[in-house]
C-alpha cells in the first residue's frame, strides 16, 4: 500500500512540474519542450520492450517516423489544397499516387498513425520472435530494418518527397503550426499523451502479463516449458510499443512540420537508447526523465557550441553508462534506499545486470 | 502385446542423432498411467536427450511420441507443455527476478490468453497458487526474489511450479541435486505422494536415492534401454555394471567418448554419489 502511494506521489510530482513548465518558458523553449514530450513517450515504449522485456530495439526510429509520415501526408494534402504537394510537382508527378488518396480523410490518416507502425512491428517481431533471435542479434536486425526503410524512402521521391522529406507543413487542422497558442495547446495534448501512454504501460507492466514478459526476459525456456508460447508475448509488447512510437511521431511531426528519412537514420534510433539508459532502464518514470533531461542538455550545448556539442554529448553518455549504469532514476533509487533499507522499490522490476544486450 | 490405452506415454522407435553422432537408436520406452517410474544411465547414456523428444525441444528424426494416446511429435514445446507435460530442469530454472508468489503465479495463469493476463488472477488460482507455498514450504518466503533462495528452496520451487499446473505427466531432471540429505528425503517423499495420482519419471544420479524411493527403473545405455526392472535386478546385471563400471571395449565408434570415461563409483557397488555431467544436457 504504502509503496504504490509513494510510487503515485512522484507521479503527481513529476507531472505536475510538466504542467506547470510552460509558466516559465518562452515560446520557442515550449516548442521545444513540447517536441521533448513526444520523445518521452518514445523513452517510455522503449522502456517497456528493453528494460522489462530485455530487447534491444536499435529500430524505434522506423516506427516514429512511420507514424510521422501518416500524419504527415494528410497534412501534406490539406496544406496544398486543390494542387498536388510541391514535392510531387517539382519531381513531375502530375497526378495524385493512390497510396496518397485515402489520407486525404483525417480519420483515416490519424488511425494509420497508429495501424502502421503497430502492424510493421508486429510483423518484424513476429519474424524475429518466431526464429528464436535474440540479444545482439536482434539489435542488429532492427537497426537494419530502420537503415532498409530510410533507403527505401529516399528512393521514393514522386511518392515520399525524399532525402527532403515532407516539408514546410504551416496548417495542422486548421491551426497556424507557428501560433504560439497552437504550440502551447500541443504542449498539453503531448502531455497529456505522454500520462495516457504512462498509465497503460504501467498498466501492462504490473498485470501478469507484464511479469510475464519479465519472466521471458529471465528465463525464455522456462515460459515455455510452462506452456506459454513467448513469440506472442514479445510480439504484442513489442507491436504495442511501435504503436504508442506512432502515435509520438505524428505528435511531433505536428509541432515540427518536417518528417524526413533521417530520422529513420541508426543515429535517432540510438539517440532514443540513449533516453532510456540515462533515465533508467527499467523504470518507466526513468523513461520520462531520461528523454526531457537529454533533449534539455543537448540544446543547451548544441546552442553554445554548436561545433563540438556531439562530442560533448557523447563524453555525457559514456559517464552516465560507466557511473550510473542503472541511470538517473536506478542511481537515486539506489541512494535513497541505502538510507532506509525496508522501503520498497518505486516499480516492479529491476533492471537488468546481464541480460538484453547491452 | 499391450495396448497403448494403459500407457501415459509411449516413445516408439525413436532416433536422434546429432552431426551423425547417434544420440538415441530406435528407442522403445514406455510408463504406464500413476507410475513413478526411474531413469539411469552412465553420461551419455541419451537420458536428457529423451526428456528433449517427450517435451519437444527436441524433433526425432524417426519414430512416434505418444502422449496419452496421442502423437505430439509435431507439436512445440509451449502445446506440449499445455497437453500435460510438465518438466523439471537440471539447474533450477525459475525467473529469477520475480518473487516466489510472482513465479508460482506465472505457473498457474499458463495457457491463459494474453488479455486475460492484463485483469486480476481468478480466486480459485489463487488459493490453489496459496496452497502450493504451503506444500512446498515457501509461505514464508512469498515476496522474496526468487534469486535470493538457497539452492534446495530453488528446486522446491521449480517443482512447486510443475505441481500447480496439475500435470499429467511429471519429468524431473536430477531434482535432489545440490539438496542436503534431508531435503532429498522429503523431496523424495514428495515424489511419491505425487505418483498417487500422476505419473513421474525421474532421471537421477543419485543412486541412495534411487534406491530408496524407486520400484521400477530403466536403464538407458548408448541411446537405448538397457534393462527394466527393479533396483536389485539393476544392481545385480553383470551388463549394467560392466557399463558402470566404464571399462568395456568400444562397440560403435561413435561411442568411443563415453565408453573411455572414468565414472566415480562410491562406497557401496552403487555409491551414493556418481558424479554426473550429462554430456548430452544442455
Amino acid at each position: 500500500m504504502r509503496k504504490s502511494m509513494t510510487h503515485w506521489l512522484i507521479v503527481a510530482i513529476i507531472f505536475g512540474i510538466l504542467l506547470l513548465t510552460p509558466t516559465f518558458l518562452n515560446d520557442f523553449r515550449i516548442n521545444l519542450m513540447g517536441k521533448f514530450l513526444t520523445y518521452a513517450i518514445v523513452a517510455v515504449a522503449l522502456d517497456l520492450i528493453w528494460g522489462y522485456g530485455g530487447m534491444l530495439s536499435l529500430g524505434q526510429g522506423l516506427f516514429f517516423t512511420l507514424g510521422a509520415y501518416a500524419l504527415a501526408m494528410h497534412l501534406k494534402l490539406t496544406n496544398s489544397g486543390t494542387s498536388l504537394p510541391d514535392f510531387m510537382v517539382w519531381s513531375g508527378v502530375d497526378e495524385l499516387p493512390r497510396i496518397w488518396e485515402p489520407f486525404a480523410s483525417a480519420p483515416f490518416a490519424l488511425a494509420m498513425v497508429v495501424v502502421v507502425p503497430a502492424v510493421m512491428a508486429f510483423v518484424i517481431g513476429y519474424f524475429i520472435f518466431r526464429s528464436r533471435v535474440q540479444g545482439v542479434y536482434f539489435s542488429i536486425i532492427t537497426q537494419a530494418m530502420t537503415l532498409i526503410f530510410s533507403l527505401l524512402f529516399i528512393g521514393q521521391q514522386p511518392l515520399t518527397g525524399g532525402t527532403n522529406g515532407l516539408t514546410d507543413i504551416q496548417q495542422v487542422f486548421g491551426y497556424t503550426r507557428a501560433d504560439p497558442a497552437f504550440l502551447r495547446g500541443m504542449y498539453f495534448i503531448s502531455l497529456g499523451a505522454l500520462f495516457a501512454v504512462y498509465l497503460i504501460c504501467w498498466w501492462v507492466v504490473n498485470s501478469r502479463f507484464g511479469r510475464l514478459l519479465v519472466a521471458t526476459r529471465d528465463d525464455e525456456s522456462r515460459v515455455r516449458f510452462l506452456g506459454f508460447n513467448p513469440v506472442v508475448v514479445k510480439t504484442l509488447v513489442f507491436g504495442l510499443a511501435g504503436a504508442l512510437t506512432g502515435i509520438a511521431g505524428a505528435l511531433y511531426v505536428m509541432q515540427d512540420g518536417i518528417i524526413s528519412p533521417s530520422q529513420m537514420g541508426v543515429r535517432p534510433s540510438i539517440e532514443m537508447v540513449i533516453w532510456t539508459a540515462v533515465g533508467g532502464r527499467g523504470s518507466l518514470l526513468g523513461g520520462i526523465i531520461g528523454a526531457i533531461s537529454v533533449g534539455w542538455t543537448k540544446s543547451l550545448i548544441s546552442a553554445d557550441y554548436p561545433e563540438v556539442w556531439e562530442m560533448i554529448f557523447g563524453i555525457l553518455f559514456l559517464l552516465i553508462v560507466l557511473f550510473m549504469p542503472k541511470g538517473i532514476v536506478g542511481t537515486v533509487r539506489d541512494l535513497f534506499m541505502r538510507g532506509r533499507a525496508d522501503t520498497a522499490d518505486i516499480e516492479v522490476a529491476q533492471p537488468i545486470e546481464q541480460g538484453g544486450a547491452t | 502385446m499391450s495396448t497403448h490405452k494403459d500407457k501415459i506415454l509411449a516413445v516408439e522407435d525413436v532416433s536422434v542423432s546429432f552431426d551423425g553422432f547417434t544420440v538415441l537408436k530406435e528407442l522403445d520406452f514406455s510408463i504406464e498411467y500413476d507410475e513413478l517410474r526411474f531413469l539411469i544411465g552412465p553420461n551419455g547414456a541419451g537420458k536428457t536427450t529423451l526428456l528433449d523428444i517427450i517435451t519437444g525441444k527436441t524433433k526425432p528424426m524417426t519414430g512416434k511420441v505418444l502422449f496419452d494416446g496421442k502423437n505430439v511429435r509435431r507439436l512445440s514445446e509451449h502445446q506440449i507443455a499445455r497437453r500435460g507435460i510438465g518438466r523439471k530442469f537440471q539447474t533450477p530454472s525459475i525467473f529469477s527476478t520475480l518473487s516466489v508468489y510472482e513465479n508460482l503465479e506465472q505457473a498457474v495463469s499458463a495457457g491463459e490468453p494474453s488479455v486475460r493476463l492484463l485483469g486480476r488472477i481468478a480466486k480459485r488460482k489463487r488459493d490453489k497458487l496459496e496452497a502450493m507455498l504451503e506444500t512446498i514450504g515457501l509461505t514464508a518466503a512469498r515476496d522474496r526474489a526468487a534469486d535470493s533462495l538457497s539452492h534446495g528452496q530453488k528446486q522446491w520451487l521449480e517443482i512447486g511450479m510443475l505441481l500447480v499446473q496439475e500435470p499429467k505427466l511429471l519429468l524431473l531432471d536430477e531434482p535432489v541435486a545440490g539438496m542436503t540429505r534431508r531435503e532429498r528425503t522429503r523431496t523424495g517423499e514428495l515424489v511419491q505422494e505425487i505418483a498417487k495420482h500422476t505419473s513421474v519419471l525421474v532421471v537421477e544420479h543419485d543412486m541412495e536415492f534411487v534406491r530408496q524411493f524407486s520400484t521400477t527403473v530403466t536403464v538407458l545405455h548408448m541411446g537405448n534401454v538397457l534393462l527394466e526392472g527393479t533396483m536389485d535386478d539393476v544392481q545385480s546385471n553383470p551388463e549394467v555394471i560392466e557399463v558402470y563400471l566404464g571399462r568395456g571395449k568400444p562397440r560403435t565408434g561413435a561411442h568411443e567418448v563415453e565408453d573411455t570415461r572414468e565414472v566415480y563409483i562410491g562406497k557401496t557397488q552403487f555409491g551414493d554419489t556418481m558424479e554426473a555431467a550429462d554430456v548430452t544436457s544442455e
